[in-house]
């Protein structure tokens, strides 16, 4: 009765809202169970609007490996858009999940992936919409038990404070094994919240934060963190799966009505990344290379492409083209693709990879441009970052894809990287100048008829786990200066040059080295109008520096000072496999502007080869 | 590159139409036209129905549904046709359909028709209006207000000034109190082009001149259903 009044007052509003589909659930391979027959209910939020979370591949595979248990029932919930969550509250609906349409608090326990620093306050918002208290302290024995996943949990204590635990690295078989803890606790009547998080803290990749104490010195830097009993690791090893081509895959994605994302079918070739480049988190923590076969992911698409009927197949890791059997990939794909007109997509393509062979197979050309990421202007700066890439890969590339027929080429670059000078800044113009260069050189039979190429620069945001994890941000108006200052130097009527909003990447920074005294002020963002973040058209840089002013926190202490070498980092509970010796040789390599191998040449000992697993290329595993 | 197998592939400018009726209620009523004909169109993928696909640069099946209705109506005969490159047994093709999509969006039946979708030219609706008011007495307000040829529908678009009228279709209309707080309207209204309306223009109408909305604890307190497709002579159209 309760539920029928709850979907009534739910249907009443959907009629006025944007997209009302997202809210009800009902799609092709949602995964309904029957309530009597499960012992653990588990709910995985994404905290962004439905569009957005249906594409994330992370949550599709844990929803497929929770419910692959017969005793587990994952449902999957996702932040209403900023129309429906007024509503919501206007009319006291709470959110619920879309499977069954019951509210969070019915749910034993909660999962909620943290794929970006600036979702924290939508996260802490769903939590408000689902009335369940923020802190986990003020949650009883009554609350279901909140797990947080995801990159961001690399460096999670800014939302140490609202969450029971963390799944550290990756959670096919954790979030499982953690399920049958609670389940086998509430058979043996030995479940108490206390008593689950203790046994939690003692299984593999599992970070109770609540269980160890954290302690600062006078100057506001980190002095220790204390664990509270003697049989809780001192350091959280993340999880891997070691070999991929044995690993739960979703060959049933749920299929949404309305149009996402990334609206098409999803193969995930490899994990981690040969390339160290300094400035990258992912490339790190998602080490070691783990590749999967050929054969495994040919029989893969199949089965997606069937049970889904998509016209689009991308390729998907850090770097598409570093992927050691792309060629007999794409081979086997195109073999039965291009008849039924599927089309093949590589995004994250390296231009010293990046092949005519390669742009052959991907028939992604009526799809516009292609993009690259050369992330630095001159040489002596990629060198810096170790990207790696020399401009005559970049123009090569680009005249490859001219030649193609395309028109339109993207590139990346970042500013305000370590030891920039406005010399680096000029070489981003040049380098663009030089692309559309290319163009012209291209035969006429050969290339399109107009040629645009757009510069898209972001500012650096200095990340946990990366050889500038230790590096000051540089101050907000330089960060601003600067663009300015590229903006004039770009003249080439042909070139477009778009930049990200510096104060975004300000407070992204503040989040991303952020400690647990950021708690409180992540608690006004969520409520104070600062929930949608990571939308640009909702993110208020004076609220965030209110919200800062505040609760006493000085945004330069996190985003702009240059951490000590020998400082306890927030994030030093955690070991993601490559060691912290290991990015401090390539901090002081990135100094003496000297380039380091990638795997495939040449082991570097980050370390990472420790965690096991069927790697691709660490010789120490050969 | 586009393959030149793609570009020579043979070009029938006659494929066969295999029209499919089917429902859509329930939680099916959010779903926009746009996300309906996504949804068909890899549904037909998925079903291996041979889809005569379109011959651009980026081929897809070709789809045609009948006329459109507005998110959260519901109705019991939509039509689609799917143009296929040979001829199927049409049950064949519908129960392969069925299996293909979600359970609330079912495909009633399946056939080659003799006419074309824009012959439908009416549709007949039910509305179904919970309301905190005494139903008779609302039903006699509609009434006398839907047998008004003037009966107009005003601010249509936010900010624009616009207005329809409504009252010139809904003459037929039947008005009955089902119950103390319910009440069930029935009307003919067009859905050829030029003629179309959309019965929720009529509500709206019926809530500006007698408020009866106001105050309701839901936002949504009626719900329209298309009960069946009729031809010019208002006779079911197949």
């Amino acid at each position: 009765m309760e539920q029928m009044d709850r979907l009534d007052r739910l249907h009443g509003i959907l009629k006025s809202v944007s997209e009302p589909a997202a809210y009800v659930g009902g799609e092709l391979y949602e995964v309904k169970k029957d309530k009597a027959d499960v012992k653990v209910r588990n709910a995985t939020v994404f905290p962004e609007i439905y569009s957005i979370g249906m594409s994330n591949l992370g949550m599709r595979i844990l929803y497929e490996c929770l419910n692959a248990a017969p005793d587990v029932w994952c449902e999957r919930v996702f932040a209403p858009a900023p129309d429906m969550g007024e509503k919501m509250q206007e009319y006291k609906i709470p959110l619920t999940a879309l499977e069954s349409g019951d509210p969070l608090t019915d749910f034993d326990i909660v999962g909620v992936t943290l794929q970006y620093e600036m979702c924290y306050p939508t996260a802490l918002h769903v939590f408000d919409l689902a009335g369940i208290p923020l802190y986990s302290r003020d949650r009883g024995e009554e609350y279901p038990i909140i797990v947080g996943g995801g990159p961001c949990t690399y460096n999670a204590e800014p939302v140490a404070d609202f969450f029971d635990v963390f799944s550290i690295g990756e959670g096919e078989d954790a979030l499982v094994e953690l399920s049958h803890l609670y389940r086998d606790m509430k058979e043996a009547g030995t479940y108490t919240k206390a008593a689950f998080l203790h046994a939690a803290a003692k299984l593999p990749g599992f970070y109770v934060p609540s269980l160890y104490d954290v302690s600062y010195n006078d100057d506001g830097t980190i002095r220790a963190f204390t664990p509270l009993y003697d049989d809780i690791p001192m350091k959280i090893t993340k999880r891997i799966i070691g070999n991929l081509d044995d690993a739960p895959y979703p060959l049933k994605p749920v299929i949404p009505y309305s149009e996402t994302v990334h609206d098409r079918i999803v193969l995930e070739l490899y994990r981690g990344c040969i390339r160290g480049c300094r400035f990258c988190q992912a490339g790190m923590v998602y080490r070691p290379i783990r590749e999967k076969s050929p054969e495994k992911l040919c029989e893969q698409a199949r089965c997606l492409y069937e049970n889904t009927g998509y016209d689009e197949i991308s390729l998907i890791s850090l770097s598409t083209s570093d992927y050691s059997k792309i060629d007999e990939l794409t081979d086997k794909l195109l073999s039965w693709t291009d008849e039924r007109n599927v089309s093949l997509s590589l995004p994250s393509l390296r231009v010293d990879s990046f092949t005519k062979e390669l742009m052959d197979r991907i028939s992604g050309v009526r799809r516009g441009g292609i993009t690259f990421a050369p992330e630095a202007g001159t040489q002596r700066l990629r060198d810096v970052i170790n990207k790696n890439v020399r401009e005559e890969d970049l123009l090569r590339a680009v005249g490859i894809a001219y030649a193609a027929g395309k028109e339109s080429v993207k590139l990346y670059f970042m500013q305000g990287l370590p030891t920039e000078t406005h010399e680096d800044l000029c070489g981003i113009a040049k380098l663009a100048s030089d692309a559309v260069h290319v163009f012209y050189e291209t035969p006429k039979e050969q290339r399109g008829r107009n040629v645009r190429v757009t510069v898209s620069v972001s500012c650096f945001v200095p990340k946990p786990f990366t050889a500038f994890q230790w590096e000051g941000q540089d101050p907000l108006e330089v960060l601003q200066e600067k663009q300015l200052y590229l903006k004039d130097q770009i003249t080439d009527r042909k070139v477009v040059y778009h930049y990200h909003d510096a104060k975004v990447s300000r407070v992204e920074a503040v989040l991303a080295r952020g400690d647990r005294r950021l708690a409180p002020s992540l608690v006004l963002a969520a409520r104070e109008g600062s929930a949608y973040s990571a939308w640009s058209e909702h993110f208020d840089y004076d609220k965030w520096m209110d919200y800062f002013a505040r609760t006493g926190v000085d945004p330069a202490f996190y985003a702009n000072r240059t951490f000590g070498l020998d400082e306890v980092l927030p994030w030093d509970l955690i070991d993601c496999g490559v060691t912290k010796d290991y990015l401090k040789r390539e901090r002081a390599r990135a100094y003496a502007e000297k380039t380091t191998p990638s795997c495939a040449e040449h082991c570097n000992g980050c370390g990472a080869d420790r965690l096991g697993g069927n790697t691709r290329w660490c010789p120490k595993k050969k | 590159m586009v393959s030149e197998e793609k570009v020579n592939r043979p070009c029938d400018n006659t494929p066969i139409r295999l029209r499919f009726r089917f429902r859509k209620v329930g939680r099916l009523r959010y779903v926009s036209h746009l996300e309906l004909v996504r949804t068909v169109s890899k549904a037909a993928t998925r079903a291996g129905i041979p889809c005569w696909f379109t011959q651009g640069f980026n081929p897809v099946p070709k789809i045609v549904f009948g006329t459109p209705m507005s998110v959260g109506m519901e109705s019991e005969c939509e039509f689609v046709e799917l143009r296929l490159t040979e001829r199927v047994e049409p049950a064949d093709a519908l129960e392969r359909l069925n299996a293909a999509t979600p359970a609330e969006l079912t495909f009633l039946e399946a056939y080659y028709p003799d006419n074309k979708l824009t012959d439908q030219c009416f549709a007949q609706y039910e509305v179904l209006v919970r309301t905190d008011k005494n139903a008779e007495n609302l039903a006699a307000a509609f009434r006398r207000l839907l047998s008004d040829p003037n009966l107009t529908c005003r601010n249509l678009t936010h900010g624009k000034a616009s207005e329809r009228v409504v009252g010139r279709q809904t003459g037929d209309a039947t008005v009955v109190a089902t119950g103390k707080n319910t009440l069930r309207l029935t009307m003919t209204l067009g859905t050829s082009q030029g003629e179309f309306l959309n019965p929720d223009y009529v509500m709206i109408a019926l809530d500006q001149a007698t408020g009866f909305l106001e105050g309701s604890p839901i936002e949504n307190a009626y719900l329209i259903r298309r009960l069946a497709a009729l031809d010019k002579d208002k006779k079911t159209f197949r």
